[in-house]
């Protein structure tokens, strides 16, 4: 894992990406730094990091895009998936390369809550404890999103097809919370959302194991269930849309860390997600080989 | 050693590899041949376990592939046909890199530098050096590590003749050390490096034997050309007359007044000295013998006689199955 792993971060310097990704991260972290602090006065810092938690949008695709798909159109994971490596070791060595790019770019903004240390009168006015846990948020949502990018870039060869994946479904995390909100919220739509859900599972199963028959019988067991629970729990179906995606919501979450709550739970769920998508990657790439 | 028993690919319905069965025993280099499409890459690949196969098994030194934990697939030193190269690396880094990667010993990674003449380019970045040159950057990466077996895909492609007869010779000096599959479209490069040949066509083994094997099941035996001075007809009848030789094939004029034969033994059974033969038949009718040498067939006209031989048997089979089935079809409609 030491290999790739040096080998990634390095490449980020190699070509210009990892340059183009500091410069740029820090040119818009100072931006928002310069107007919201110090051109309107204020000292709440973690305004910044949520502002610019829309950065992600562009700076995840741009770290990502190469990091599988680049292997397959050069045909160097040849070198990859024949060296006494597992897959799980290389997948591993080139996330942690991109999170420590995206760790070395928060590292160096903290100059600017440094700097609002010297407008301070009273030390204790200045929320440490928020800043940092606002930093936690963001690192840890940007994990996510780099689990995320890492998944994408293992299905295209094209670079550029990735990056376009990885903003779309990145932008639908951002949007989701707003978009749970219009969706129908009566009983009926729940149950067929949910039965989309299912055909769905059922299908990626199908594809899985190819035995037509028993995807089918789980199919109709699940439905079964779903057509029960229906009738005779009619109550949990009550905005189940709406509660579904907000579970999947990233956003939401860094909301507390920007509000200075830190939860556990939080942490746990960022965590649970990074190592579910790494987990689906792997499973991708070792599904491709056969 | 490496073991292949009923080994199967198959891509949807199409079947790229089909029950394939051979082995390569310890310290041989065997030649992996075949057309483009008939399936080597993916064997190699499957032997390599960058892809898995539909059915059948590849054992290597008395260990399925399938149960081999990653740290044991440093037995296995492979070159696919499109070398695995960073470009963005220098040719140092790269094999620093691969070093790291495979948990080798970068002390053995000088001697695998000059080994493979790459002393000149070490410091350029790979995108900048030719395609001989990324050539041998990728048996460097293959050597590293000193594998017990390597897999080698098309390893002469893009090398100048000069290179050529080094990669050649180092191939040659490698099998001391270790068990080579190798293939290649250069089949005279083959035919002086590996020890047994293998030709795969459509997926299917069509031949496995040694060159020289392969050569005399084609020819039947032995055979020897000779060139005969004298009168075309007088050559010929007195050869309808011989108990000895048997002329299967001729062709004349090829020099003022004479004609080159080739011979074989009329009767198999009967263990004669074919040259001393056409020697006394020469010198029995008068006929001035010019030459005579071993009738060889080489591993070109091997290759393509196999692969058409397949072909046509399986065509013929396709036709009896038609044919079959129209009779079958005739049938049912007389009832």
């Amino acid at each position: 894992m030491r290999a790739i792993f040096k080998k990634e971060f390095l490449s980020y310097f190699r070509n210009m990406t990892g340059y183009i990704f500091l410069s740029f991260f820090i040119f818009v972290t100072g931006l928002f730094f310069s107007v919201i602090n110090i051109f309107s006065g204020l000292l709440d810092y973690q305004y910044v990091l949520s502002n610019i938690s829309m950065l992600f949008l562009i700076i995840i695709p741009l770290l990502t895009m190469n990091l599988f798909s680049q292997e397959k159109r050069n045909k160097t994971d040849q070198l990859l998936f024949t060296a006494p490596v597992s897959i799980s070791k290389i997948a591993l060595g080139k996330y942690f390369a991109s999170l420590s790019l995206l760790l070395i770019g928060l590292l160096i903004t903290f100059i600017f809550p440094g700097i609002l240390l010297f407008f301070v009168e009273n030390i204790n006015d200045f929320a440490f404890g928020r800043i940092l846990s606002s930093y936690l948020g963001y690192f840890l949502l940007g994990g996510c999103f780099i689990a995320v990018g890492l998944f994408i870039s293992s299905l295209f060869e094209n670079p550029i097809v990735v990056s376009i994946v990885t903003f779309g479904t990145l932008f639908l995390f951002y949007i989701l919370e707003g978009l749970a909100e219009k969706l129908p919220k009566d009983k009926f739509s729940c149950a067929l959302f949910v039965g989309f859900l299912i055909l769905c599972l059922c299908w990626i199963l199908y594809r899985r194991i190819e035995n037509f028959l028993f995807a089918g019988i789980f199919f109709l067991v699940l439905i079964g269930i779903l057509v029960s629970l229906y009738f005779f729990m009619p109550d949990i179906f009550d905005s189940g849309i709406y509660k579904i995606l907000i579970w999947f919501s990233l956003l939401s979450r860094f909301n507390n860390f920007s509000n200075g709550i830190l939860s556990l739970a939080d942490i746990f769920y960022y965590l649970s997600f990074i190592i579910f998508c790494l987990g689906i990657n792997i499973n991708m790439i070792e599904n491709k080989r056969n | 050693m490496i073991q292949v028993q009923e080994l199967t690919k198959c891509y949807g319905k199409t079947k790229a590899v089909e029950n394939l069965n051979f082995v390569v025993n310890k310290n041989e280099i065997v030649g992996f041949l075949g057309e483009n499409g008939a399936g080597k890459t993916t064997t190699l690949n499957m032997i390599t376990n960058y892809i898995s196969q539909s059915s059948g098994k590849i054992i290597i030194n008395g260990k399925d592939i399938c149960c081999q934990k990653p740290s044991e697939k440093k037995i296995i030193g492979y070159l696919p046909e499109n070398p695995p190269l960073y470009f963005d690396m220098t040719v140092q880094e790269y094999l620093n890199f691969v070093c790291e990667l495979k948990k080798a010993d970068k002390k053995s990674l000088k001697d695998i530098i000059e080994k493979l003449d790459l002393s000149e380019i070490k410091n350029k970045l790979i995108k900048n050096i030719s395609k001989g040159c990324k050539q041998r950057v990728g048996l460097a990466q293959a050597l590293i590590g000193n594998p017990e077996i390597l897999i080698l895909d098309e390893p002469n492609s893009g090398l100048d003749p000069k290179q050529r007869i080094k990669m050649r010779d180092l191939i040659k000096s490698l099998k001391q050390n270790h068990t080579i599959l190798i293939s290649s479209h250069i089949l005279s490069e083959i035919n002086e490096i590996a020890d047994r040949l293998i030709i795969i066509n459509k997926g299917k083994i069509v031949a496995d034997n040694t060159p020289n094997q392969l050569a005399e099941n084609l020819t039947h035996g032995k055979k020897i050309i000779a060139r005969l001075k004298g009168n075309r007809e007088e050559i010929l009848a007195a050869l309808y007359e011989n108990d000895f030789l048997e002329c299967v094939d001729y062709k004349k004029n090829v020099e003022d007044g004479c004609m080159d034969l080739v011979f074989k033994n009329k009767n198999p059974e009967q263990k004669i000295d074919l040259r001393e033969q056409i020697f006394m038949f020469a010198k029995e009718n008068n006929f001035i013998l010019l030459m005579s040498k071993p009738f060889g067939v080489s591993l070109e006209e091997i290759f393509l006689k196999i692969t058409d031989e397949n072909e046509i048997s399986e065509n013929k089979n396709l036709q009896n199955e038609n044919l079959d089935l129209e009779e079958e079809k005739n049938n049912e409609s007389d009832l």
